[in-house]
């Protein structure tokens, strides 16, 4: 299968929280954080998401989670079933998130002196989803987990 | 004696000028004061001028004749400088009037030539009638010795001489002359002359035995003084190098103290330095934390939702219940079930799960749906082990803070303790007047090496001093030896006889004028020192205290540190103790004078204190401090001052004091021809204000 990969806009912030703070082990890694606190926010960037970095669908090979969590968010976001197997529509639904998350990240610790990490894994505990999804979707996991006999 | 008036014609700039000082007891104090270089010291030297024909601190004193004067003058012809004095001593008023006459000897001569002295001393019986006593000279030096009139007419630089670290001679000096020990000290000379005589009239008696052996004692004498000398200069080294030993060793001390707390910040230093370190590493788990899993919390409803949408799927029929053929190949495969359990062929269990197997085929959505389901328990386990790990971590890392805090204050009151050690040594070695750059000392074991150094150089003084005593103790026995046989040898001879006896007695009498004089020394010495202290107790408002030590210096102590103060360290403090020494020895004078008892060498005498910009290094609290006191400790005091010294402190502490008051008023080309000359005018005495 040919690799698949995308654009995706690689500001600032992750020189920042990647090279010079160390905070993040790498691209791919904060490519996903900031995806998902752009989905957590509701915040997607449809238009100029695509920059001159390469995001490819390999780095994403041995991590389940990272993978899970593409698929998840490509289908909440197409609410198209396909779009739990289309790795590279997850891919570029990561991209819009991860744009406007990395706007958030910006402005949230950009200008923060000194390392930002105190800050960000606050944010990260004190980040609740709304109760009634919540519930729901524990309660539709443990269900499923049963039918399916796992 | 208490003046009463100056006169000065063709004296310098003095063209003819008078001044009547107050002799108020109250207001004792008479102020004369003007611009530099407006004739004060001038006006000093006609005082010294008129009583000795002294002149002091005064440029091209050759030129005494008013210029003015002079130019106006032809040449042949003359001009008279005169002085006339008026004082009162012992009840009676005196008038001593010094005058020389001055030719000019060509039009271009400025100095002249002197060709007329005249010393005139009157004064008025109690019959009311005028007395000229024959010897002038005497008569003016038994009122007022020309010794002692570097104690009553002084200026900065006697006070400088006086407050310098090396003081002892002056002081010793002073003391000398103002007991009038000065006589026995003339007196010791002139015995040591006697007995030189009578050695010498022994020694023509004698035979040429007798002569050999005078000759003889008389270089072993000379010899054993030279000895004593020498063990005088030795046992003065020894006393200095120990006082060098005592400030190291009280350097050392610091210095151990201060090293023992530098270690223990460094001790902290490393701890806080390895809890930074663990810190850090904490650190380093929240980053691989936040890095690996921080997103799970974000993307977890996403995962939610996802797996309620799958759960509808499914049971709308979109995706088999059944797990998939693949799937359950892959679990046989792999040997162990996904509850855990060993899948083993033929085994129930194993057979169980094949049964799972489907006939029908699934499709990418329904093994999609699959694998995230199997992730979905491990996000969540994920998810919730971050949580806890991070919290974990984060409480560690508060200890971590906590700890290192606690550290840190440690460290800082260490540093303020070091900081006050550092301060109370570098004070004590400003105040010890310790150069550490001169002796090249940079670190505690050099100082150490500078103290062994000391004890060595002591011990081989002490040793040399050993040796001089053993030396004069031996020639002790030497001249006693040859003085028997002196005595043997010219025991017959009556005349020799006699001149022994009468060279023995001067020798004696010699010695007992040298213990006298010695013990008459100390006893003043230790008046002074009473009241030197008493004097700088009341003026100074540090803790100092000034004192004459046994060697006859003029010492500042710091009862803190029992230490002397070096002059460059507290010149204002110095000064104020050369004045209170000043001001002492004139209160013992007039106390001396008024007391019943005859004193042998020296009466005493009320004597007025005439200073010359006294206050020139001194700052205002010391200017005032001295004002204060200097004219309660004379009869009299004549102030000379710049104006700048004159005003502000000076003149607040005086005013109450203050009797009379002119001001030198000096024209650069106010005299005949442009000459420079300067005029006195009386002030109004200005009365204190009421505060």
């Amino acid at each position: 299968m040919a690799d698949v990969r995308i654009h995706y806009r690689k500001t600032d912030i992750y020189e920042r929280l990647v090279d010079e703070e160390g905070i993040f082990d790498s691209y791919v890694d904060l490519f996903v954080f900031a995806a998902c606190r752009g989905y957590a926010e509701g915040e997607r960037d449809q238009s100029d998401y695509k920059g001159d970095a390469e995001m490819l669908w390999m780095h994403f090979g041995n991590k389940d989670f990272h993978r899970a969590a593409a698929a998840c968010i490509a289908y909440q976001t197409t609410n198209d079933p396909n779009s739990l197997m289309d790795h590279e529509e997850q891919l570029d639904i990561l991209a819009q998130y991860a744009s406007a998350g990395a706007d958030i990240l910006q402005d949230d610790y950009g200008e923060v002196k000194g390392s930002p990490l105190n800050s960000l894994l606050n944010d990260v505990k004190q980040y609740e989803p709304d109760s009634d999804e919540e519930e729901g979707g524990v309660s539709a996991l443990e269900k499923l987990r049963k039918d399916m006999n796992m | 004696m208490i003046l009463k008036s100056l006169e000065a014609r063709n004296f310098r700039q003095f063209r003819d000028i008078e001044l009547e000082f107050s002799t108020d007891s109250d207001r004792n104090v008479t102020v004369i004061h003007g611009q530099n270089g407006s004739g004060k010291t001038t006006l000093m030297n006609a005082f010294l001028w008129g009583l000795y024909e002294d002149l002091r601190s005064l440029e091209n004193q050759d030129q005494l004749v008013n210029q003015g004067a002079f130019l106006e003058t032809d040449p042949g012809e003359s001009v008279q400088i005169e002085v006339v004095l008026e004082f009162e001593h012992d009840g009676r008023h005196h008038t001593v009037t010094r005058r020389h006459t001055v030719q000019k000897r060509s039009e271009d001569d400025q100095i002249g030539q002197v060709i007329d002295e005249e010393l005139t001393v009157e004064y008025l019986n109690e019959q009311g009638e005028v007395v000229e006593p024959n010897t002038e000279l005497r008569y003016i030096r038994q009122i007022i010795p020309r010794d002692l009139s570097d104690l009553f007419f002084f200026d900065g630089e006697y006070i400088n001489d006086l407050s310098g670290i090396d003081n002892q001679g002056e002081i010793r000096e002073a003391i000398r002359k103002m007991m009038g020990l000065t006589i026995l000290d003339r007196s010791t000379d002139h015995l040591e002359w006697v007995e030189k005589q009578f050695r010498e009239e022994l020694q023509n008696a004698g035979g040429a035995e007798l002569q050999e052996l005078i000759n003889k004692q008389e270089s072993k004498e000379e010899e054993q003084q030279q000895i004593e000398q020498k063990l005088e200069d030795k046992k003065r080294k020894k006393a200095r190098i120990q006082e060098e030993i005592n400030d190291i060793s009280a350097v050392l001390e610091q210095l151990d103290e201060t090293a023992e707390l530098e270690e223990k910040r460094q001790n902290l230093q490393d701890r806080i330095s390895d809890l930074e370190d663990h810190k850090q590493s904490i650190n380093s788990k929240l980053e691989a934390q936040l890095s690996k899993n921080g997103f799970l919390t974000y993307a977890m409803p996403a995962f939610k939702e996802t797996a309620e949408d799958l759960d509808e799927l499914r049971e709308a029929g979109e995706i088999p219940s059944e797990l998939s053929n693949e799937f359950v190949d892959d679990l046989l495969e792999s040997g162990e079930c996904i509850c855990g359990r060993e899948l083993v062929e033929g085994t129930p269990h194993y057979e169980e799960v094949k049964g799972y197997k489907s006939t029908v085929n699934a499709d990418g959505l329904d093994q999609t749906a699959i694998k995230l389901i199997s992730h979905f328990t491990q996000i969540e386990s994920a998810t919730e082990e971050f949580k806890k790990d991070t919290d974990e971590l984060i409480e560690e890392r508060e200890r971590v803070d906590a700890k290192i805090n606690d550290l840190r204050g440690d460290v800082d009151d260490i540093e303020v303790k070091i900081e006050e050690l550092t301060d109370d040594f570098d004070d004590y070695a400003d105040e010890t007047g310790i150069d550490w750059d001169e002796q090249d000392i940079q670190s505690p074991s050099d100082l150490q090496a500078a103290r062994q150094e000391k004890q060595e150089e002591k011990s081989s003084v002490v040793k040399e001093i050993g040796k001089l005593e053993d030396k004069i103790e031996i020639l002790d026995e030497e001249i006693e030896d040859l003085q028997e046989e002196i005595d043997a040898a010219e025991s017959e001879k009556r005349e020799a006889n006699l001149a022994r006896k009468r060279m023995q007695t001067a020798k004696a009498v010699r010695q007992d004028m040298e213990e006298t004089y010695e013990g008459f020394q100390h006893t003043v010495r230790e008046r002074a020192n009473k009241r030197v202290s008493e004097t700088f107790e009341d003026v100074i408002t540090s803790d100092y205290e000034a004192r004459i030590t046994d060697d006859f210096g003029l010492k500042i102590y710091d009862p803190n540190y029992d230490q002397a103060l070096p002059v460059n360290k507290s010149r204002g403090e110095r000064q104020v103790a050369s004045l209170s020494f000043i001001g002492s020895l004139v209160d013992i004078a007039r106390e001396r004078y008024e007391a019943e008892e005859d004193y042998k060498f020296f009466s005493g005498g009320i004597y007025p204190i005439v200073m010359d910009s006294p206050f020139g290094s001194l700052d205002n609290q010391h200017r005032r401090d001295v004002s204060e006191t200097i004219p309660q400790l004379a009869n009299q005091v004549i102030v000379l001052a710049t104006d700048s010294q004159w005003e502000g402190p000076v003149k607040e502490s005086m005013l109450d004091r203050i009797g009379r008051q002119f001001y030198l008023e000096y024209e650069q080309h106010g005299g005949a021809h442009g000459t420079p000359m300067t005029t006195v005018r009386e002030e109004t005495v200005a009365a204190k204000e009421v505060q």
